[in-house]
């Protein structure tokens, strides 16, 4: 009897430590890579980081999202970002909060070389650090780097910025 | 792209891949499956004849009815989506709907399948509930065709083989006379006696058991014809038949009396055969790349050997391969590209 | 259909696409100016040639060759109908030019692979160089049934193809190269052997009949043909040394180098229901203007009243607007009757198109992984090497239109690699400017309570005195 008992349970015990063994070491081998929410909320922004939705940029956003905040403050993103973030949160998708702007396609920024007076301003704001020049000497702005958040068209006191097409159509990640 | 157009231009594709259609496709599965059937009829009456009446009645209705569910949530659906649905008049949206169901074929050899499976002249009852399982646990559930991830037959002929397992048992003699137990029963319960001893006994003939040989040499003629014409791939059902010779070699045990039966004996018992070309091959529940065929099999080879010699079933085909089904999504992660 | 050339009258308008940026920056002249075919209007990396003499008139959104892309932006030229070339150069004497010369000379006459893909020649040919050039691959394979452009061309312009191959290898400093013809081909093999026997040229141009079946004519597999080992998935041709030229291309190399001609016709098979025919055709030109100035329009009425055609051959082409133009890149067209196509039944996941897919790909899975786009699992099943070569939605048995959902992932998956990248180097550079500025934001802090504090001594000394 006891030895039945015996057996039955070092059979059981020996198959259960083989296979959580061999489950153990699958999951090592197929690990998913889980992302942090919040990098995965970042992803689907259009990364402008134009500060219209009211935090200081996209990750800050990001984080508000995460922890909770409404999804329809990114006037860049517009509804399709809005529905992205809903499918991936499993929320209801709503309509842009025309309080913080109205979707426009993305441009980029360029500044009038000739009659700009260097006086730095622009690179103050510049989120990405895309604009490059020195005090009383021409600025430009790094083409690759301009995320087209139009920060930097206020503070210019000769109005010297403009925003062009970029026939750049950017994509947003599959939620 | 219309096949048709581009053949009109000289396309010049090779043998190995003739323009066709699903429902074509399962036409020549159901071409394939005449020998073995005709020889099951040989053997076994006209029982089987009944089996599949039913079954292939049980299956019209089924899937009629499987439409019409469809049909009313799509047609929600459309309401949902327009107030105004286009498609007032219910009739069209039935035909619509129904004659891809019913159209595409895939259904027929399903109910067939399950109808050669179970023993002759079963109950309605059985065939129905086999057929339904087969169907809406099997294929619908999961959202139809090439979703589902079991065989379909398999799952329906499991669900009779649990529910139902002595009027599963009920094979008739192949001769008049002999007592009701299969050959691999017999090998399987022998009291005693060695191989030769055995197969000595009238119930057995040259290879295997009296017209179970013949049986299984009839749908290994389908399964070869499916190869030839490029339906199936040659891997499933060879490295299946490969690892059966294997194991039945490595138990054979010189045919003693606790021999496990060797491995002609083993190829040509049961269903092996219509499991190896018929149901192991079913594209949809197989792995895709060419080397997770290869591991496929030589599961569903080791299973079947398994459970026959071990297990508490005189044979496993249904069993292996729902077993090996599940071992699908795995297969395709490990081996993902045919390089 | 025969193997004539005919030559197509400028349409009224010629449509050429642009950039707006290369435009912006890159620009020659401006609107209104009259210009003559082959006069350069956008310089830069990406030259646009005016392809026919006229006005200069404006910039237009029209339909982009690209499969589903947006309206792109189109240079407008109003013709004159005089056709009139620029003053080219004359005596030219390439074989004494440098490989670097050549290389110029190439890029800035706009001459991309005419074979369909588009790419920058010289490019090709510079990253070749770098990468130690090993074999040189003339294609004039031409599998995909139905087009015939690059055969009859073959026909017209053995000799120019000829001295067009012999230019590539004085550019590669390579001594043989391999031409390549389908075995169909038979009158264009026979052209060549004997113009190579005449201008005694078999010690370079190595002929080689390439059996009939599609899709041999593609980049990768002509060089498993022709060098017996197939490339790595991920690896350019160009980086293990190898340049496969396209005959055309070949043909417009001859003339921009030995003609001083910009690349501003193409040859273009054309297909209508009733009849089919190669025109020579200016760049730009309207495919409406095409089939309606090629095909007399009471010869066949129905034919152009559709509004939809295929571009590029029927397995690998995908239909668009008649609107859209003729570009560098189109070897066909071909008008398409406005039908619903058939519904596709599920996948039954057969495997046939595993069977026969040229990279060895698995079409079934790719197609599920498509459905809702995943990204890690497509990326895992190597959809990048599909050749968009059409032959698993040619067999498929349930007629899914599998190329063209490729198509569309594959452009997905790379639109979201620069999004990836992009969102990495905007990150990157955010993190950056938050630590700059809270480091200077201390270090003013610092140095303003220092000198408050010193501030205050002072005072204080003050008073105490």
């Amino acid at each position: 009897m006891i030895y039945k008992l015996l057996s039955a349970i070092g059979v059981l015990g020996t198959i259960a430590l083989f296979t959580g063994a061999l489950l153990g070491w699958l999951n090592k081998r197929y690990k998913k890579q889980d992302k942090a929410l919040v990098d995965v909320i970042e992803e689907l922004l259009p990364l402008t980081q134009c500060a219209q939705c009211g935090y200081p940029g996209c990750r800050p956003y990001a984080q508000s999202i995460a922890e909770g905040g409404a999804i329809n403050k990114c006037p860049p993103g517009g509804e399709d970002t809005i529905a992205r973030l809903a499918n991936l949160l499993g929320r209801e998708p709503s309509t842009l909060d025309e309080n913080f702007g109205q979707h426009s396609p993305i441009h980029l920024a360029v500044i009038d070389e000739r009659s700009c007076i260097g006086c730095t301003l622009c690179i103050q704001v510049c989120p990405v650090d895309a604009i490059v020049g020195a005090q009383r000497f021409m600025h430009t702005v790094l083409e690759d780097h301009c995320t087209g958040c139009e920060l930097c068209l206020e503070p210019c006191p000769v109005d010297c910025i403009s925003l062009i097409n970029t026939d750049i159509q950017r994509v947003y990640l599959p939620a | 792209m219309n096949n048709k157009r581009i053949l009109s231009h000289g396309l010049n594709l090779g043998p190995e891949s003739r323009p066709t259609s699903t429902a074509s496709i399962m036409n020549h599965v159901l071409l394939a499956l005449f020998p073995g059937l005709f020889a099951q009829f040989y053997y076994f009456g006209t029982g089987y004849l009944y089996n599949l009446a039913i079954a292939l009645f049980a299956g019209l209705l089924c899937c009629l009815t499987i439409a019409l569910a469809m049909t009313s949530t799509s047609e929600k659906a459309l309401s949902y989506a327009s107030p105004t649905p286009k498609h007032r008049f219910p009739g069209s949206i039935a035909r619509k709907n129904i004659s891809p169901i019913l159209l595409d074929n895939s259904n027929w050899v399903t109910c067939v399948l399950v109808a050669i499976a179970l023993p002759p002249n079963m109950p309605i009852l059985i065939v129905t509930v086999a057929i339904v399982s087969a169907l809406g646990l099997g294929k619908y559930i999961y959202g139809g065709l090439g979703q589902n991830i079991f065989n379909p037959a398999m799952v329906g002929y499991g669900v009779v083989l649990i529910s139902f397992p002595s009027d599963l048992a009920l094979w008739p003699p192949v001769i008049e006379g002999l007592s009701g137990a299969t050959p691999l029963e017999q090998l399987k319960y022998n009291s005693g006696q060695t191989v030769q001893e055995l197969t000595a006994g009238p119930a057995f003939g040259t290879l295997a058991g009296q017209g179970w040989e013949w049986i299984n040499a009839a749908y290994l003629a389908g399964g070869l014809y499916l190869i030839y014409q490029r339906i199936i791939g040659w891997h499933i059902p060879v490295y299946l038949l490969a690892s059966i010779i294997l194991w039945s070699a490595a138990w054979y045990d010189m045919g003693s009396s606790l021999s496990l039966g060797s491995p002609v004996f083993h190829l040509f018992s049961g269903g092996i055969m219509l499991g190896a070309f018929f149901i192991a091959t079913d594209p949809v529940t197989c792995p895709s790349s060419t080397r997770g065929k290869i591991y496929f099999g030589l599961l569903c080879g080791s299973l079947i050997f398994i459970i026959r010699s071990w297990g508490g079933y005189p044979d496993g085909i249904a069993f292996a391969v729902l077993l090996a089904n599940l071992c699908v999504p795995l297969i395709d992660h490990i081996h993902n590209i045919n390089d | 259909m025969n193997l004539l050339i005919e030559q197509a009258d400028p349409p009224t308008r010629v449509y050429l696409a642009v950039q707006d940026r290369h435009w912006r920056e890159h620009g020659q002249v401006d609107f209104g100016t009259y210009v003559l075919k082959g006069s350069l209007l956008v310089g830069g990396d990406n030259p646009v040639h005016a392809t026919t003499s006229g006005t200069l008139e404006r910039t237009v959104l029209r339909p982009s060759s690209r499969k589903n892309a947006e309206p792109a932006l189109h240079l407008s030229i109003r013709s004159d109908g005089k056709d009139q070339w620029l003053p080219r150069a004359k005596n030219l004497s390439p074989l004494t030019q440098s490989a670097e010369a050549l290389l110029t000379k190439i890029a800035t006459a706009g001459i991309v692979g005419l074979g369909g893909g588009a790419f920058p020649t010289a490019t090709k040919l510079a990253t070749a160089i770098r990468h130690t050039p090993r074999y040189l691959i003339v294609n004039g394979v031409e599998c995909e049934p139905g087009v015939q452009a690059d055969e009859a061309l073959m026909h017209a312009a053995s000799v120019e193809i000829l001295q067009g191959a012999l230019l590539a290898l004085q550019i590669l400093n390579l001594d043989q190269c391999i031409l390549a013809i389908g075995e169909d081909k038979h009158s264009a093999l026979e052209i060549f052997t004997q113009k190579i026997l005449q201008q005694e040229l078999s010690g370079k141009i190595q002929l080689l009949p390439v059996a009939d079946k599609f899709p041999n004519g593609s980049e990768r597999q002509l060089i498993k043909i022709c060098t017996g080992t197939a490339l790595p998935r991920n690896v350019y041709p160009a980086q293990l040394g190898i340049s496969v030229l396209n005959v055309s291309t070949l043909y417009a190399i001859y003339q921009a180098i030995y003609l001083d001609q910009a690349l501003v016709e193409r040859v273009v098979t054309l297909h209508t229901p009733q009849s089919a025919k190669n025109i020579r055709v200016h760049i730009g030109t309207p495919a409406k203007d095409l089939v309606n100035n090629n095909f007399p329009s009471r010869a066949n009425a129905p034919a152009v009243s559709t509004n939809l055609i295929q571009r590029g051959g029927p397995l690998t082409g995908w239909i668009q607007s008649i609107d859209a133009c003729v570009e560098k890149g189109t070897t066909c067209l071909q008008l398409i009757k406005n039908t619903v196509p058939k519904p596709a039944l599920p996948c039954i996941r057969c495997g046939k198109c595993a069977t026969i897919c040229p990279e060895n790909l698995l079409p079934q899975e790719l197609y599920w992984y498509s459905k809702p786009l995943n990204e890690a699992k497509l990326n895992a099943l190597k959809l990048t090497s599909c050749l968009t070569c059409g032959l698993c939605e040619t067999v498929c048995p349930s007629q899914i239109p599998l190329t063209n959902m490729f198509r569309d992932s594959q452009t997905l998956l790379k639109q979201y690699a620069a999004h990836k990248q992009q969102a990495r180097q905007v990150s990157a550079r955010v993190k950056a400017r938050t630590v700059r500025l809270e480091k200077s934001g201390q270090s003013t802090q610092s140095q303003r309570e220092k000198r408050l504090s010193r501030l205050r001594q002072s005072r204080s000394s003050n008073h105490e005195q």
